[in-house]
């Protein structure tokens, strides 16, 4: 059980996202763009923020490298969901470790299922309680 | 007479022969002769009938009785005096009266004579005479053959005194009498009465007529005599006068004799004999003969006929001299009494026998004188004359033979004369001895004349020469002598006419016609050229007296110098204007100019015609295509063939010896040749052939046709390189109009100089706009700010000669608006490999770079407005097949996983896509690190072992060693095997293995994917790796995939450095290969 930030433009995949992790016990907050999601970081401390890159008002590289300046907010692991296709992936992925993106997934390559996985073993790895006790 | 007793035997016989001999010895004349004889034989042979045919002038007289029909009809006409003895038998006549005869058998007894025989007696009879009777007979005839002969001979020996006798009347009547009209009288009689003739007749011929009258005739009615005329131009009668001797007429009223027929035959005159009367070979009369009867005069006759006519001739002369003598006498004896002129004579002994007044005068001479012997000597010596007595004595004794002569004889004194005596021969009353005349007539005047001619005649340089009436040279200079090298005398020759016929001078005008032109009043001025290469200037003119040209005067003046310089200058000027007209040829050749070599060759045939004096010119090119000579241009209307070079032709020879070649000898067409080759500097470019029909050609000829060759080459090659270069020009001008890169050409200045309608589009500058503008100003470069500028792009191509090869730059137009462009920079080298110019190309690359970002971002949207759909089909899928909402029936779960699968299918399709989009805009990039292959190896097969299980398919890998790691793009080579085994389980047969085996080889490490499956055609291997080369085989289908996996595959093998290919067999199984470099060092580094 654990609190995750979801970045997403797209109301369907909201959710469908929502869901799934609603479906695994988790409390998912939504933010639809950057903007939305800097705005919910004042009110909201998130174990996990599940990120999408290309949105409206400000995109996930910029929202990235904003929470990154945050002292407060730096150390919330960040997985990266896009749908840009590999080679963009790949051009962007140097940019994604050397903000500190723990995870960087395309999403039509992942099921919902899948995605939670990943995101329980960033979760695990940055050491939230509730996983590690669960495991 | 022959039907008398027959001799019925020998003593008879014998007897009847004496009987008849001793007759024949009696007889008297040949008349009697023949009787006897053919009664003798009409004696020896009663059964027999004789007859004796004899020659009488060109007849033969038939004397016996017995043939009276023959006899009747006179004479045979049988001339031919040499008939053999078989001829007279077969005569027409003999053998009609054989037949009249009933006495068939003819035979001929000959009447011999010296030379021709006389006659034959002829014998009819029934039966052939015996021997004996042939042998009597013809000793018969013999005798009577010689008695006949010796009548002949007492006849012409009678004849002959006759005609002697004749003679002697008429030349007593000549001698004897100076009255013509009797001796004429006497004449004709004697000549009617020798002739036996019935009229004899004079014709005269009175002077300066042709026509002949009758002056006196004996025995003809006066009407013929009056009737007769002759016209002497008339054909028959200039035939006969031409004969110049007696002519016999036997028939003369046959023909129209002399056109006078029809008189004659009134006067019933049968035959005639014509003599002509000539006095020196002219006609002027004819003594006829005529008579009643025919008859043939004999030759004898004709002969004597001649003798009367000479004496006619005779008469007729004395009778004309003497009329002239009488009228003389008168005349001299009137002009001797009234004549100023001197006169004396001398007779044969030199006395002088008549003085008149002049003469006493000169010579001092009295009354008493005449009759004194006088010698020319003693003429001279009388006082105060002077003469050449040498000369005037050969002058009496050439006077003397019958020569006139003349003197001059000089009298001194104070009353200074010139005479001139002429001598003449002069008839004394005594015959045979002559006289002298002398008439002397003062001729001072003509003298000082002719002293002053003569004076002339010496000074004058000229030749000088005066004709008299005739023609004859009457005088003429030295130096005339010397122009025509005339020798000796030349007095009394005709030099127009003899002595300039010479085969050493010729002469511009026929002299013989040139001197009857003068005679004929004319002056005319010609040339005289001798074999010594002399000319000589001849002016002849007529010297007129009364109006009447009486001589002539010619000069002559030796014009050699003058006409030598005179050709000599000639020659000079006609060279001097041939080598002028050369000259101005061939500058006009120089000033045809121009690159239209069609129009240049015909003005070089007109003008190498003229040049060189040739009928046909023609210009041959070496085409390099053909190998041949073309004719390009000729004078004739059709153009000679093309030869080859290995024709024996003369322009061939003449173009591969480089030489000109002219032709000594005509060709069959009648002309000489010359070809010249047309050569520019060592390259032969054709030649030129001139042709002409004069003369062949000589080396001035060739000089100048050399010459003309050379101007040509240059023309041809000027106009060759010419055509190249416009057509290069014209080829790199539509390139410069038409291509879509900009050009601009600068020089070493940086100002534009050239600029092309592209690069006025691409630069927004006009082109006369940019033209002479310094090339950055034009061509303006947009720096990006914090970036410096290097050194200009002009710099390096001007300076340092380097090539820029397409190198983007941003350009600011004129208009303001920035455009991405790609410039290549070129520097331009003249032939010493100087630097003169540049050149610079621009592309427009805005459009594609425009063109790229549409392409990218479209990617990238595509990409991510595809996936979030898929993205939420997929997720939504995932949880309902996980049962996340709720149980399923096992349909909705099948049919759930479908639309799964389609739906992961339409998710690798996009990803494919992209991959293959990124591939092609090269914007692909990987993230190289030494990668351990295993480890993905075993992924795979990780991921794919449940796909393979479904499919009866075991993924074994060979594992033979520990494999070193290689330099690749982890993500990228997962993606490589991935596709690699997925197509490997897609295409094996079920029950099989695909197996994954790597092994070092050198640097590379290559994997192969296996399988046993249905295998890959040739065909199709060769699409294998293509776009969409998706494989079409049994499987396919339920294989699904997008045919972009292997194109994906080679592309990210290959910008790993590395290698894909594959081998298969059809049925049996592929094998996919790809190598990849070794990481060598980072492993122990790590």
């Amino acid at each position: 059980m654990a609190k995750i930030l979801l970045v997403e433009d797209d109301a369907i995949l909201v959710e469908m996202y929502q869901a799934k992790f609603e479906l695994e016990g988790h409390e998912v907050h939504i933010a639809t763009n950057g903007e939305d999601c800097l705005k919910a970081l004042e009110t909201f401390e998130p174990e996990l923020i599940l990120l999408d890159i290309l949105m409206p008002k400000l995109n996930g590289f910029h929202v990235l490298k904003e929470i990154k300046k945050q002292p407060e907010l730096r150390q919330i692991p960040v997985i990266l969901l896009t749908n840009l296709g590999q080679a963009e992936v790949d051009m962007n992925q140097e940019l994604a470790k050397a903000l500190g993106v723990n995870d960087y997934l395309i999403k039509s390559h992942h099921t919902p299922d899948e995605v939670v996985t990943k995101a329980v073993k960033v979760l695990k790895a940055s050491g939230h309680k509730a996983s590690q006790d669960e495991a | 007479m022959s039907l008398s007793e027959p001799a019925t035997n020998q003593s008879d016989m014998l007897a009847a022969v004496t009987d008849a001999l001793l007759e024949l010895s009696k007889t008297d004349s040949p008349t009697t002769v023949l009787d006897v004889t053919t009664t003798a034989i009409a004696k020896l042979a009663p059964d027999c009938f004789a007859s004796a045919f004899t020659y009488t002038g060109s007849h033969v007289d038939v004397t016996d009785e017995h043939t009276i029909s023959l006899a009747r009809r006179g004479r045979l006409t049988y001339p031919d005096r040499k008939l053999t003895i078989a001829a007279w038998c077969k005569l027409p006549e003999v053998t009609g009266l054989a037949a009249q005869l009933g006495a068939p058998i003819v035979t001929a007894f000959p009447l011999k004579g010296r030379p021709e025989i006389r006659g034959a007696i002829i014998l009819w009879s029934a039966s052939k005479p015996s021997r004996e009777l042939s042998a009597v007979i013809a000793a018969i005839v013999n005798t009577a053959s010689e008695r006949l002969g010796r009548f002949s001979l007492e006849m012409s020996v009678a004849s002959s005194i006759a005609q002697t006798l004749l003679l002697q009347t008429t030349t007593q009547a000549i001698s004897g009498s100076l009255n013509f009209d009797d001796i004429v009288d006497t004449l004709i009689a004697q000549a009617k009465k020798f002739f036996h003739v019935d009229a004899v007749s004079l014709l005269m011929r009175p002077d300066g007529t042709d026509t002949m009258t009758i002056y006196h005739s004996l025995g003809l009615s006066k009407e013929y005599v009056k009737a007769v005329t002759i016209d002497l131009t008339s054909p028959t009668t200039s035939k006969l006068a031409a004969e110049h001797k007696p002519v016999s007429i036997t028939d003369a009223s046959h023909g129209n004799f002399l056109n006078q027929s029809k008189i004659i035959a009134d006067e019933g005159i049968r035959s005639m004999l014509v003599a002509p009367v000539e006095i020196d070979g002219e006609l002027i009369a004819a003594l006829t003969m005529c008579s009643k009867i025919t008859r043939q005069f004999t030759p004898a006759e004709e002969h004597f006929s001649g003798s009367l006519a000479s004496q006619a001739a005779t008469a007729i002369t004395n009778a004309r001299l003497h009329t002239s003598l009488v009228s003389a006498a008168r005349d001299v004896e009137q002009t001797r009494n009234h004549m100023e002129d001197g006169l004396l004579i001398f007779d044969h002994e030199d006395r002088l026998t008549y003085s008149n007044k002049p003469a006493d005068k000169l010579f001092n001479l009295t009354s008493k004188d005449v009759g004194r012997i006088m010698r020319v000597t003693t003429l001279a010596e009388s006082g105060g004359i002077t003469v050449n007595i040498e000369k005037a004595r050969a002058i009496v004794a050439l006077a003397r033979a019958g020569q006139t002569g003349r003197i001059t004889i000089e009298r001194a004194g104070e009353d200074h004369r010139y005479y001139e005596a002429l001598f003449t021969d002069y008839a004394t009353d005594i015959p045979g001895a002559h006289g002298l005349m002398v008439s002397i007539r003062d001729i001072t005047p003509m003298y000082l004349e002719k002293e002053k001619l003569a004076a002339i005649q010496s000074n004058i340089l000229d030749g000088l020469m005066i004709l008299d009436e005739n023609g004859f040279i009457e005088d003429c200079n030295e130096e005339w002598l010397r122009l025509f090298s005339l020798k000796g005398e030349v007095h009394g020759h005709r030099f127009f006419s003899e002595l300039a016929l010479r085969p050493d001078l010729t002469f511009d005008r026929d002299p013989t016609e040139l001197i009857e032109s003068v005679f004929g009043g004319k002056r005319h001025t010609t040339y005289a050229h001798t074999a010594t290469g002399q000319h000589i200037q001849l002016s002849v003119g007529p010297i007129f007296t009364g109006g009447r040209a009486t001589g002539a005067i010619a000069t002559a003046r030796d014009i050699t110098p003058l006409v030598e310089k005179t050709v000599e200058a000639n020659e000079m000027a006609a060279k001097a204007q041939r080598h002028l007209r050369e000259l101005s040829g061939l500058a006009e050749l120089s000033s045809i100019v121009g690159f239209n070599v069609q129009n240049i060759y015909r003005k070089y045939l007109s003008k190498i015609s003229i040049l060189t004096r040739s009928d046909e010119v023609n210009i041959f090119l070496y085409d390099p295509n053909l190998q041949q000579l073309v004719c390009e241009e000729s004078t004739r209307d059709e153009k000679p063939d093309s030869l080859g070079l290995d024709s024996t032709n003369a322009v061939a020879h003449a173009f591969v010896s480089r030489r000109g070649f002219a032709s000594d000898e005509p060709d069959e067409s009648n002309l000489f040749h010359l070809a010249m080759p047309v050569v520019h500097h060592s390259k032969t470019l054709g030649v030129l052939l001139v042709e002409r029909a004069s003369q062949p050609y000589s080396d001035h000829d060739a000089k100048l046709l050399r010459l003309v060759a050379t101007r040509l080459a240059v023309l041809v090659e000027n106009a060759t390189l010419y055509h190249d270069v416009n057509a290069r020009r014209e080829r790199w001008e539509a390139v410069f109009r038409f291509t879509d890169e900009g050009i601009v050409i600068f020089d070493r200045r940086g100002a534009v100089v050239g600029f092309n309608p592209a690069a006025a589009e691409i630069t927004g500058h006009e082109i006369t706009d940019a033209i002479t503008r310094p090339f950055e100003r034009v061509v303006k470069a947009v720096v990006s700010e914090g970036r410096t500028l290097g050194p200009s792009p002009l710099v390096r191509v001007l300076t340092d000669g380097h090539t820029i090869a397409k190198t983007e730059q941003m350009l600011e137009t004129r208009m303001g608006t920035r455009i991405w462009t790609e410039i290549s920079y070129s520097p331009i080298f003249d032939d010493a490999g100087q630097i003169t110019s540049g050149i610079a190309l621009i592309r427009n690359v805005q459009r594609d770079r425009e063109v790229e970002a549409i392409k990218s971002d479209f990617i990238s949207i595509v990409s991510h407005e595809l996936r979030t759909p898929l993205t939420a089909i997929k997720g939504f899928l995932s949880m309902v097949l996980k049962h996340d909402f709720g149980e399923l029936t096992d349909k909705q779960f099948h049919y759930l996983s479908r639309v799964y699968q389609s739906n992961q299918r339409m998710i690798d399709l996009v990803e494919d896509l992209l991959d293959v989009s990124y591939i092609e805009s090269g914007k692909i990039s990987l993230t190289i690190n030494p990668v351990a292959i295993e480890a993905i190896i075993s992924e795979v097969v990780a991921e794919l072992g449940a796909k393979g299980a479904a499919s009866q398919i075991m993924i074994k890998l060979k594992r033979r060693q520990r494999l070193p790691l290689v330099l690749a793009d982890e993500t990228r080579l997962h993606q490589i095997l991935l596709n690699l085994v997925d197509n490997a389980i897609k295409y094996s047969t079920p029950g099989t293995q695909v197996e994954i085996d790597c092994q070092v080889v050198g640097d590379e490490l290559v994997t192969t994917v296996a399988d046993h499956g249905v295998g890959i055609t040739k065909n199709q291997l060769d699409r294998l790796f293509t776009k969409f080369g998706r494989i079409y085989n049994p499987m396919s289908v339920q294989a699904g995939g997008t045919g972009l996996g292997l194109y994906i595959v080679k592309n990210l093998v290959e910008n790993h450095g590395g290698r894909i290919w594959v081998t298969s067999q059809e049925g049996k199984g592929s094998k996919f290969k790809f190598a990849l470099p070794i990481a060598k060092q980072l492993p122990l580094l790590k």
